[in-house]
């Protein structure tokens, strides 16, 4: 709860950054059509040969291991076939099958512009709730998919095809879903017309299992003229520059290019996998450009697994917090990137995995708190009046408590008897692990959600659960403190289980109330 | 082109609030709507650019804008070491400048954080986005989007005494 407070309270302090100035109707509109003026003229010509250049290149790297994955449709039970067959039946299918399909006026597969495409279906699915318009919706996509199919056999881009033949795959299994969430009384005319978006499908997987010969008006293809489902993956002299990989630090970012190992890496246009700031441990794909500067074609972060160095493991004291470096233990840790597991505060003992970087720091992979169980130190109970109450710590019966990261189970207040588990830190001070109030005090606890107005000291917010609150005077507050757009109507339903248990109540708290609105999303 | 201009239409009001939030400046939020969707057009030429998630893609792009805009323009202005926000115990909505001054505090301690904790405490407390919709824009898990809400918490918490 005193993480919800506190969510309130950056809210209301942020309030005045809510205010935004009406935006200027001209320069909107200027704005918006110097980005159409530079869409037209980034708009891609026919590119001949592209598809031969496809084929010859990349197919050998890349498609050829999805197009095998994408070959399988499990829920239409299709065992694997060779490409070969696979391209024969979508010929077949498409020449000669008896599902009629309009012709395509949107981008397919291999178009620049088709991510466009994809987005906008995106956004349309993401707006269509209702199951049954979105089994329509789905259905609409799913022919959509059939005709791109169509239009790259057409213009013989089959190496495309699996694209489309994977959007399909998708296409159907969210149809599945959605067809099932439709009430069984309105579900009969949904069902006809998914059944033959599925026939229209199986006809295509069906024919797989006894492969049939290309029509001979088709389009001889690389596949025909390879003669083999298994390319070499022979570099062709029409190669663009030569494309390099390597893994280096992120040593500065700017907004077109950024120095990665001492590189120059010119990044706009490239594909930035993950969220990277400075000091990050990157691949980069890139193409050399012959004058001591590269293009990024994709960067992406080094996956735990692919760090270099010794991998440490230990436990120690918080004893600051940088925002990107913290020293734990007497070690500096770079914690950009960690996955911080917990909330975590100064003076909580946490658990680390990180990599050595052999100078003295370490590049932080996870933090946690360590749980009580494993808190090293002499466990304690007592009883005490609380003499003072700080943010952080609180003098209880004339000792030190530092309570951040203490589960307080009752509001409490200086004069208040609690009983206290703590570790004994051996120097005179000692970290709450558990605070709560001697007497029952069913008072007091109405008035918390009568008062849970942000408080000068959020550190002692009562620990009262989510029903309570819910169910008591001030639901608009509850509803609206997490400040997301979603309409969560779960906002009672406050306890549900939650994995981060190791935090505070207050943490679980909080993400008990995210948990409702991420299942609603 | 009929897409491409829904999906201007559709996003650049949201990018320039979340710009003109953190910039404070109408001017600089209009071209960091104008430079968010050149990238995403010069992505989309390249055959590259978000292949599901626009909405998520575009925020993460203008928020970089929005970073190395703020370090390069405000040299002077040690992010890291920045005075703590000092709370003004005179409120006065009504009065312009005292407004406008709070609202440079605040983007101020705003930037004292780091990236990533800032985009989330903007994303969720001023666009009210959910986790899940952040944990796109970041590329991370919605676990780990809570763990850094609670350090940009935790952080906003210190640094507002």
């Amino acid at each position: 709860m005193a993480m919800d407070n506190l969510e309130r309270q950056v809210q209301r302090i942020l309030e005045p950054l809510q205010e935004v100035p009406p935006r200027d109707p001209k320069r909107a509109q200027a704005g918006k059509e110097a980005f159409l003026t530079l869409a037209r003229e980034l708009r891609p010509e026919e590119r001949a040969g592209f598809a031969q250049h496809l084929w010859a290149w990349v197919v050998p790297f890349r498609l050829w291991r999805r197009l095998q994955e994408w070959i399988t449709i499990p829920h239409l039970e299709v065992q694997p076939m060779s490409v070969l067959a696979f391209i024969a039946i979508v010929v077949t299918f498409l020449v000669g099958g008896t599902v009629t399909v309009r012709a395509a006026d949107a981008s397919v597969p291999g178009d620049s512009l088709y991510a466009v495409d994809v987005a906008v279906e995106q956004v349309q699915l993401a707006f269509t709730r209702s199951p049954e318009k979105r089994a329509q919706l789905l259905s609409r996509l799913a022919q959509e998919r059939l005709n791109e199919i169509q239009v790259l056999e057409s213009q013989g881009r089959v190496d495309q095809i699996p694209v489309a033949v994977q959007r399909l795959n998708q296409h159907l299994s969210q149809m599945e879903t959605a067809v099932a969430q439709v009430p069984a009384t309105q579900r009969a005319e949904i069902v006809q017309q998914v059944r033959q978006i599925y026939q229209a499908s199986r006809q295509v997987l069906q024919a797989a299992v006894t492969p049939t010969t290309p029509p001979p008006d088709s389009t001889p293809t690389p596949i025909a003229e390879t003669g083999t489902p298994t390319p070499e993956p022979t570099p062709v002299s029409t190669a663009p520059a030569a494309t390099i990989e390597f893994v280096g630090v992120v040593e500065s970012m700017g907004s077109d290019q950024w120095v990665i190992d001492g590189k120059t890496v010119l990044v706009a246009g490239a594909e930035i996998k993950d969220f990277i700031q400075e000091g990050d441990v990157v691949r980069v794909e890139a193409v050399d450009n012959g004058d001591g500067t590269y293009t990024a074609l994709e960067i992406e972060l080094v996956d735990d697994d692919d760090v270099t160095g010794t991998k440490v493991k230990f436990v120690g004291v918080v004893e600051s917090m940088g925002s990107d470096q913290w020293v734990i233990d007497g070690k500096t840790v770079l914690v950009a990137g960690a996955e911080i597991k917990d909330f975590i505060q100064e003076g909580d003992v946490v658990r680390v995995e990180a990599v050595d970087n052999g100078d003295g720091t370490y590049t932080a992979l996870e933090i946690e708190l360590v749980d009580d169980d494993d808190v090293t130190g002499t466990k304690v109970k007592f009883v005490g009046v609380v003499e003072s109450m700080g943010s952080d710590q609180w003098v209880i019966d004339g000792k030190t408590v530092l309570v951040a990261g203490a589960e307080i189970k009752d509001f409490i207040q200086e004069g208040d008897v609690v009983r206290v588990e703590a570790v004994d830190n051996g120097d005179g001070t000692y970290t709450a692990l558990e605070i709560e109030l001697v007497d029952d005090d069913d008072e007091e606890s109405e008035d918390i959600s009568d008062s849970d107005d942000i408080g000068d000291d959020d550190s002692n917010q009562d620990s009262t659960d989510d029903s309570d609150d819910v169910s008591g005077d001030s639901p608009d507050d509850d509803g609206n403190s997490s400040g997301g757009s979603d309409d969560d109507g779960n906002s009672s339903g406050g306890s549900d289980d939650d994995g981060n248990s190791s935090g505070g109540s207050d943490d679980d708290d909080d993400d008990d109330d995210d948990d409702d609105e991420d299942d609603d999303d | 082109m009929q897409a491409l201009e829904a999906i201007y239409d559709l996003y650049s009001p949201m990018l320039y609030r979340y710009a003109v939030r953190l910039l404070g400046d109408p001017d600089m939020a209009e071209e960091c709507v104008a430079e968010t969707f050149a990238r995403f057009l010069f992505a989309l030429r390249n055959g590259k650019g978000p292949k599901n998630h626009l909405k998520a893609y575009l925020f993460r792009v203008a928020h970089n804008w929005i970073t190395d805009r703020f370090r390069r323009d405000r040299p002077g202005e040690d992010l890291e070491n920045h005075a703590h926000y000092m709370p003004d115990p005179k409120p006065g909505p009504e009065d312009e400048a005292h407004r406008l001054l709070e609202q440079e505090r605040l983007r101020r301690v705003l930037f004292r954080l780091t990236p990533e904790q800032r985009q989330v405490i903007v994303l969720r407390y001023l666009e009210g986005w959910s986790h899940k919709e952040i944990a796109e824009a970041l590329g991370k898990p919605v676990s780990a989007v809570k763990a850094l809400q609670r350090r940009a918490l935790a952080a906003l918490r210190r640094l507002l005494g």
